[in-house]
């Protein structure tokens, strides 16, 4: 009766002593002398008491002897643990799985071995473990799965009877590592019916030297795993079927490749099984209608291949669960994790039956064939080896400068599936010895990738889509885009230590740029069409890390960079929003996030209508402007008839160039009373950190700021309000990530939003900020996204005053300026600016941009630095004199 | 699938230990143990009460 593999064995021993069993390319042994030599082997091992039950660690490379160890231990009746020499968890595995012998290069090569007195060898149990295998383990420590006798036997019995894998008188070139189950199916499938093992040389076996190999050796069968045979069946299918090759077995990840039912008189069998479920329990037939994606094929006798979703309910796609005769009783040692992933079979009629959940994802086809989608977890497979992303990931963040680690198997990488391992810390020269010093060569990443920080999703988990971005190229520094604004922004980009690229109008750019500037693009970027190309092309050549711009025109084009570059930052949809006021305010009240009647209109007719049902007085602006261009009150009927002609009049002192839109479409907004601030906010994924408050001094004829101090002075119950009113408006408008810059009103029915923007205030916010709150805006919002800059954790407490105000001098011919070198030598002073000269025109305030100077200063409190801004720009006088 | 939830502890004529969601009918041939709660709660208690992996019947013939 045949009960193992044993029994098929010895039936090969007494019907052909004669015939090769085993063929090197200097030697060959037959049945007789290959029975001979394990069986001497096994009398040693149990004569030093090992047997049924036990375990025998095999340390070898892939070779004659090895075979014979295999061969030998499993005539002893113990179960093998094949081990690689060189893998420096050996010990570990070892010592937790209570193997107590061990046959190396030093047993096999014993000459003393010719004396053992061969008595009767063992005879497991079907149940009792045939072999075990090392896995990875995502905990770090490896799992080691023993499979019992009973499903071994059911392979082999298949492999022979249904699936045509073997046949008496075939030579088996033995091409994976011992480590590797499908070896164990690739040795013993010969010996069992009667063909031959050719062993070629130990190490590895590339493609190139396969097709020598067969011929040297006369091979008519080999195992080439799918990662090799997909991209070269091709070429090598023909060669191989020249040499005499019959059979190419393959398996070990998805079969993708042409042509691999092309070659007549070979056939390719593709085998799919964890090694938890014995090598192979499906087999798919390559054949005319295999498509390039080959299926993983259909379960062999005695197994059960169920394909269930997250209910454990048969589903059409799903995890895929195998039972029968092939499951493995479980990890060694380990009984929750085996108990984990070996569960109850309610679909089995065997009462008590396990299945084991593969964690892939498969397909059912109509035929019943079966078709892997993807794996479920992290567990990778490379070059037929398993490794878990969690291992290797452990064994990186051991290693002496390696802060965080996270790995990927990138299927991208120059070369082919590579493991690559993204790493935070201190890099040092000696890693790669490090880890080759704790982990096996097949879990060894190929490539390392540092970065400042790993990325984190929203869970706060490691972001591998992100990581799964990074180019390989090997870059000292993150590049940032950015479109537009001062020169100061591309200096603090420069000292943050990115490579700049800077996009400005050639016009606006000069010599105050370059020294910080690593290449510039000069165009109108307002012109996306033409910019986004050129940064697409740009990209290409120099990864770009983010596309920032802290300019009103520049904020829309710098989004749109960012999603054709898959960047991330403000999103297309928000900053639109932001843009067209009537938009938003129609949002914002569907939303009931600080409602105010406001309405778009043309005409005095649509002016008419809407003081009709609000009254007056009511504020009017265009639908697309900042900085204050051409808002204004409208109190009477007077004002009302004047607004179209206000607005042509101020488009007309306009360069469209400086304009969003054209200015013929305007807001009516309810009047909103009371005193002005604005919320500067940095946002990090969602999470809004309120930086600072600053209050707003309105003056002139319109709505132009006339100064700005911060901290402001409002009421803390007010200004807890307000704050809590902006982050209710960052998340209505969908702003999650970098600064924001939000005015509001403090009116008698609560805090009103009035406008809000997806940069950085304008007016000197950001230098207010800094000197009140410690915090540089403008760093934060090129640094964070990239992390060179920490985020900011919590609202920065106020530690000092600072106040603006803009110089406002009767509009006329300037005659003269004084009181500059006094001011300058002021220590509250921190900048004064004037940007008319003698001769110069000062006009009639109508926009931010035509104010003429300002001086910014700072005080130990902010009514102190109001006070010194005030007296600093009573100063500083421009004399004007009325054009005649 | 085996992630969330609640789980008992079952246990089958082999005496090979498992985990089956709460509220699900327990498969034939299999029984429970009196032990449920979270999944890493029910793998603890099957790693301290699991101590011979082997199949019965292989315990019996040896």
């Amino acid at each position: 009766m045949t009960r193992t593999v044993l029994d098929l064995f010895e039936r090969q021993l007494r019907e052909r002593p004669d015939a090769p069993a085993v063929r090197t390319a200097g030697h060959t042994w037959t049945y007789a002398e290959f029975g001979a030599a394990t069986a001497r082997l096994a009398a040693r091992l149990r004569r030093l008491g090992a047997g049924p039950g036990d375990v025998v660690a095999l340390i070898a490379p892939r070779s004659a002897e090895a075979l014979t160890g295999v061969v030998g231990i499993l005539r002893s009746g113990a179960a093998c643990l094949p081990l690689d020499p060189d893998d420096p968890r050996n010990g570990e595995i070892l010592h937790d799985t209570g193997c107590r012998h061990v046959v190396d290069a030093s047993v096999l090569g014993d000459p003393a071995l010719a004396d053992e007195e061969v008595g009767e060898l063992g005879s497991p149990h079907p149940l009792d473990l045939a072999y075990a295998i090392t896995t990875s383990g995502s905990t770090g420590r490896p799992k080691v799965v023993g499979v019992p006798h009973e499903g071994l036997l059911n392979l082999m019995l298949a492999s022979a009877d249904d699936l045509d894998l073997i046949r008496p008188g075939d030579v088996m070139l033995w091409t994976l590592a011992v480590t590797v189950d499908s070896s164990m199916h690739d040795v013993l499938m010969p010996l069992c019916h009667g063909g031959t093992v050719a062993v070629p040389e130990a190490g590895e076996l590339p493609a190139t030297r396969m097709v020598h190999a067969v011929r040297a050796l006369g091979a008519t069968a080999l195992e080439i795993p799918a990662a090799v045979l997909g991209p070269y069946g091709q070429v090598l299918l023909p060669r191989l079927a020249e040499a005499g090759v019959r059979l190419v077995i393959t398996g070990g990840s998805q079969l993708d490749g042409p042509g691999l039912a092309d070659v007549d008189g070979l056939v390719v069998a593709n085998g799919y099984g964890p090694t938890e479920t014995t090598v192979a329990p499906l087999w798919h037939r390559c054949g005319p209608g295999t498509p390039r994606w080959a299926p993983i094929g259909a379960p062999i006798r005695n197994t059960r291949a169920y394909v269930l979703d997250e209910n454990l309910d048969p589903a059409p796609e799903g995890q895929l669960y195998i039972g029968g005769a092939g499951l493995a009783r479980g990890y060694l040692g380990l009984p929750g994790r085996t108990a984990q992933v070996f569960v109850p079979d309610p679909f089995s009629g065997v009462p008590g039956a396990r299945m084991y959940a593969t964690g892939d994802r498969v397909r059912r086809r109509p035929d019943g064939e079966f078709v892997f989608v993807g794996r479920i977890d992290d567990q990778v497979k490379i070059s037929g080896f398993r490794v878990e992303i969690g291992e290797v990931e452990h064994a990186l963040r051991d290693c002496p400068g390696v802060v965080d680690a996270a790995v990927l198997v990138r299927h991208d990488a120059p070369g082919g599936a590579a493991i690559v391992a993204y790493l935070a810390g201190t890099p040092r020269d000696d890693l790669a010895e490090t880890l080759a010093a704790k982990l096996p060569g097949h879990m060894l990443p190929r490539f390392h990738i540092w970065l400042d920080r790993l990325p984190l999703n929203r869970s706060g988990k490691v972001d591998r889509h992100a990581l799964a971005k990074e180019p390989f190229t090997i870059r000292d520094k993150r590049t940032v885009v950015i479109i537009g604004g001062k020169p100061k922004l591309v200096r603090k980009a420069h000292e943050l230590g990115l490579r700049v690229v800077y996009v400005q109008t050639p016009r606006q750019y000069d010599k105050e740029h370059h020294p910080y500037v690593d290449q510039a693009l000069l165009l109108d970027y307002m012109d996306t069409a033409t910019l986004l190309p050129l940064l697409r092309a740009l990209d290409e050549a120099h990864p770009v890390d983010a596309v920032v711009s802290l300019y009103e025109l520049g904020v829309q084009p710098a989004a749109e960079a960012d999603r054709m570059l898959g960047l991330g930052g403000y999103t297309v949809e928000t900053v639109e929003l932001l843009l067209d006021k009537g938009r938003m305010r129609a949002h914002l009240n569907a939303l009931d996030v600080s409602p105010v009647a406001a309405a778009v209109g043309e005409n005095v007719d649509d002016l008419r209508k809407f003081v009709a049902e609000h009254g007056y007085p009511i504020f009017v602006k265009p639908v697309c402007e900042a900085g204050s261009i051409g808002v204004f009150a409208v109190r009477d009927e007077a004002d009302l008839v004047a607004v179209p002609g206000r607005l042509r009049d101020i488009e007309a002192r306009f360069d469209p160039a400086d304009l969003v839109a054209p200015l013929d479409r305007f807001l009516m907004e309810e009047f909103l009373d009371g005193p002005e601030i604005s919320v500067e906010t940095l946002s990090y994924d969602g999470r809004h950190v309120v930086v600072g408050i600053t209050d707003k001094v309105l003056g002139g004829p319109g709505f132009v700021e006339v100064g700005h101090s911060a901290p402001s002075v409002h009421p803390e119950e007010q200004l807890r309000e307000a704050t809590e009113l902006v982050v209710r408006f960052l998340d209505a408008v969908g702003l999650r990530h970098g600064p924001g810059h939000t005015e509001v009103k403090l009116t008698a029915r609560g805090p009103r939003v009035v406008e809000g923007h997806a940069r950085i205030g304008g007016d000197r916010i950001n230098e207010l900020t800094e000197i009140a709150y410690g915090v540089d805006m403008d760093r934060h919002a090129i640094g964070a996204r990239l992390g060179v800059v920490e985020p900011l954790t919590e609202p920065p407490a106020p530690r000092a005053g600072a106040a603006i105000r803009f110089l406002t001098p009767a509009p006329g011919r300037v005659v003269e300026i004084t009181g500059v070198e006094e001011a300058r030598r002021d220590p509250a002073l921190v900048e004064l600016e004037i940007t008319v000269e003698p001769g110069g025109e000062v006009v009639e305030l109508t926009w931010s941009d035509e104010r003429v100077g300002y001086v910014l200063a700072r005080g130990g409190t902010v009514a102190e630095a109001v006070a010194n801004a005030e007296r600093l720009a009573a100063l500083v006088r421009i004399h004007t004199e009325a054009a005649p | 699938m085996f992630d969330e939830g609640e789980f008992e502890v079952v246990v089958n004529d082999e005496g090979q230990y498992s985990i089956w969601p709460v509220g699900r009918p327990v498969p034939a041939g299999w029984t429970a143990i009196g032990h449920s709660g979270p999944k890493a709660g029910c793998l603890a208690h099957i790693d301290a009460v699991w101590t011979d992996m082997r199949p019965r019947s292989l315990r019996e013939d040896a």
